[in-house]
């Protein structure tokens, strides 16, 4: 891990990594969409309306998988002061944000045709939105300083609390849900998904994760390039 | 414990001096729920069920105007720095401030909270759990806040954005509060909601002051 | 007994930018060191590196050969430190003031005596009941130094301490530096005036630090 901590090595990995990832990223999208949308049965209940879940169910998994990331960035960026980790973090967090607004609209998509309203306040959509707003409120608090180490470190420290708080939230808003809805809404429960569905998921899965990967190198090369730009200038300036 | 006094009586002081500053968080409570009723209608059923939401979150808001000032009086001035010189331990003095946000902002709003739930036609069960639940969940809030406070200090807009930052993490606290009050309006039992606020309270004295502290030192450094 | 308090490599930063590298200082009881550079250079984020407020980019600051930065709240019993901003609170009477400061930093003994002799030194006993928004910046000032009588602490680090001060401020702040040093005590001072004192004066130039 330390070793791949020097901003010039990981430029270096980075630059050779992008390529196979993006690449391979676009490949999974492609098969997956493809078995999808065309080579996977409607389910005899929500119709064709169930395709919506290859995009929504990867990006839910992503927008919860990218906050742990971002956790774990801002661990190491506390502990071990590695810049690398920060700038990791923050190029987490829009990346993050983005998934999860994903899920947020494929969810209203979904949503409409199947229980004729955009939005519900079901418990999953309600965790989602809470997590998007923790994301947000990341955003804003690591941009709100004239000092950017400041915003980097209270952000850092905004991420943990909110990753322990995570399941607290989630149980609290399981619990107001039970209070509030009858559980007849509830979707997914099929018994076991079958093969023909669970390729394609698993592959969009696997390109949602690869997007990722080149996403947050591009994201952090920029960073990285902007923080020598800025360097360079305070030199200048004496 | 005689330094812990002398910081709270300090800051009591303070707001005691500038007490315009607490009614204003007060006075902003009251206005807040009153509009309520001006904006759904003044149906006493329809206030009676929203009426322990509406208490709810109206001082959630209220906290969260009065708390970006926990530190940054402090900080701007340099008493913070002077604090963090002593050898005594930063933690407890986050505790002190934590304790005076609360006993100046949270207290008040909830000696003043049934007058408003008997404004907005509450079931007369529910006072008492209304109570409890302000007793055990504005603590919570004003310890949860004190992290908050420290992380925006000395940034730009720190008002709105401690707002945005910790109304998110407090949801829970909302829940359980406003379904024990509904709860036993209808007479159901509310001790599950009402130990979970406990559990998050103790939770949050242990875990709130050592994360803000954590946070002064990095962010004063 | 002799104390020594020392510094080596540091490198001090601030919002990202190297201000000084590989700064060394070193000063012993009874001595006082003088900061002194252009705007800038380093000297305000140096005294708070060498209070312990800060943790130095790198390198090391001692105290008897015991890293100060391992035993933070050992290393705050012996400092007092009067930073740029004065800790004043307006609201609060200059006796308050004094009170819960040191209340705080040494516990609640009986102090009147020595509030009251602190407040004379700097001319303030007049005011003493009046909330400090009353007094002038120059005023303000001296009242955060007069915190320096109220905690027996063996190094006095300074920033700036003469800004706004008359010269009968000026008068007892050197009194008070000269009986601290004869008494073994030691002083960091950053200043742009000259202080004429009787103990030994060593400067150091933040400006000789300058990255490269």
């Amino acid at each position: 891990m330390h070793k791949f901590a020097n901003p010039a090595r990981f430029t270096k990995l980075a630059t050779k990594v992008l390529p196979w990832t993006s690449s391979f990223a676009a490949v999974c999208f492609l098969f997956g969409l493809y078995f999808g949308i065309f080579d996977s049965p409607a389910d005899y209940q929500q119709g064709e309306t169930v395709r919506i879940m290859y995009v929504h169910v990867p990006a839910a998994w992503m927008s919860l998988f990218t906050y742990s990331l971002m956790a774990a960035a801002s661990a190491s960026f506390l502990i071990w002061k590695h810049s690398l980790a920060d700038i990791a973090a923050r190029s987490l967090a829009p990346i993050g944000a983005a998934f999860t607004a994903v899920t947020l609209i494929t969810g209203a998509l979904w949503g409409q045709p199947m229980w004729g309203t955009w939005w519900v306040w079901d418990a999953r959509l309600t965790s989602v939105l809470v997590l998007f707003f923790l994301y947000l409120g990341y955003m804003v608090l690591v941009n709100a300083f004239d000092d950017p180490e400041k915003g980097s470190k209270a952000a850092a420290v905004l991420a943990l609390i909110g990753f322990v708080n995570v399941p607290i939230i989630k149980f609290s808003v399981d619990w107001w849900n039970t209070l509030h809805q009858p559980a007849s809404l509830s979707r997914l429960d099929a018994p076991a998904i079958d093969i023909s569905m669970l390729a394609p998921l698993l592959l969009m899965a696997l390109g949602f994760k690869l997007f990722l990967i080149s996403i947050l190198i591009v994201k952090m090369r920029t960073i990285l390039i902007e923080k020598r730009i800025q360097a360079k200038q305070l030199l200048k300036s004496g | 414990m005689k330094k812990f006094l002398a910081l709270v009586q300090r800051d009591l002081t303070l707001v005691y001096r500038n007490a315009n500053d607490a009614w204003v968080v007060l006075f902003f409570f009251v206005i807040a729920v009153t509009l309520f009723p001006l904006g759904i209608g003044p149906d006493p059923s329809v206030l009676q069920q929203l009426s322990g939401g509406i208490i709810w979150i109206c001082a959630l808001l209220s906290a969260m105007l009065s708390l970006d000032g926990v530190f940054q009086s402090d900080f701007d001035d340099g008493s913070l720095d002077q604090m963090i010189l002593t050898s005594y331990p930063l933690e407890l003095i986050v505790l002190g401030k934590c304790f005076v946000h609360w006993l100046t902002t949270g207290f008040p709003i909830l000696l003043i909270s049934p007058v408003l739930a008997t404004m907005l036609n509450m079931n007369l069960d529910a006072y008492t759990t209304l109570l409890i639940t302000m007793l055990l969940g504005t603590p919570t809030i004003s310890l949860m806040g004190g992290i908050g406070a420290a992380l925006v200090l000395g940034s730009r807009l720190s008002g709105v954005l401690i707002s945005l930052i910790i109304l998110p993490l407090i949801i829970p606290i909302l829940i359980f509060s406003v379904a024990a009050i509904n709860a036993s309006g209808e007479g159901i039992d509310t001790s599950s909601a009402v130990s979970l606020l406990g559990a998050l309270l103790i939770i949050s004295s242990v875990f709130c002051p050592w994360t803000a502290a954590a946070t002064l030192r990095h962010l004063t450094n | 007994m002799k104390n020594l308090f020392f510094g080596t490599n540091l490198k001090v930063t601030k919002g990202g930018r190297c201000l000084a590298k590989d700064l060394e200082f070193k000063i012993e009881s009874g001595n006082m060191l003088l900061l002194n550079g252009e705007n800038g250079s380093g000297k305000s984020t140096l005294l708070r590196i060498m209070a312990g407020l800060s943790n130095p980019t790198s390198g090391k600051i001692y105290w008897n050969n015991k890293f100060v930065h391992d035993n933070l709240p050992e290393h705050f019993e012996r400092i007092t430190y009067v930073g740029h901003s004065t800790a004043i609170k307006s609201n609060l009477t200059l006796k308050e003031n004094l009170k819960y400061w040191q209340e705080i930093h040494i516990g609640g003994k009986d102090i009147s005596s020595q509030l009251e002799h602190s407040l004379e030194i700097f001319n303030l006993t007049t005011s003493s009941d009046l909330p400090a928004r009353c007094l002038s910046s120059g005023q303000t000032r001296k009242l955060a130094l007069a915190r320096l009588m109220l905690k027996p602490a063996s190094l006095w680090l300074l920033d700036e301490p003469t800004v706004g001060l008359d010269t009968a401020g000026l008068r007892s702040l050197i009194t008070l530096l000269n009986n601290h040093c004869e008494s073994g005590g030691i002083v960091i001072m950053a200043s742009h005036d000259e202080v004429r004192v009787e103990c030994p004066v060593h400067v150091l130039k933040t400006d000789n630090f300058k990255k490269g």
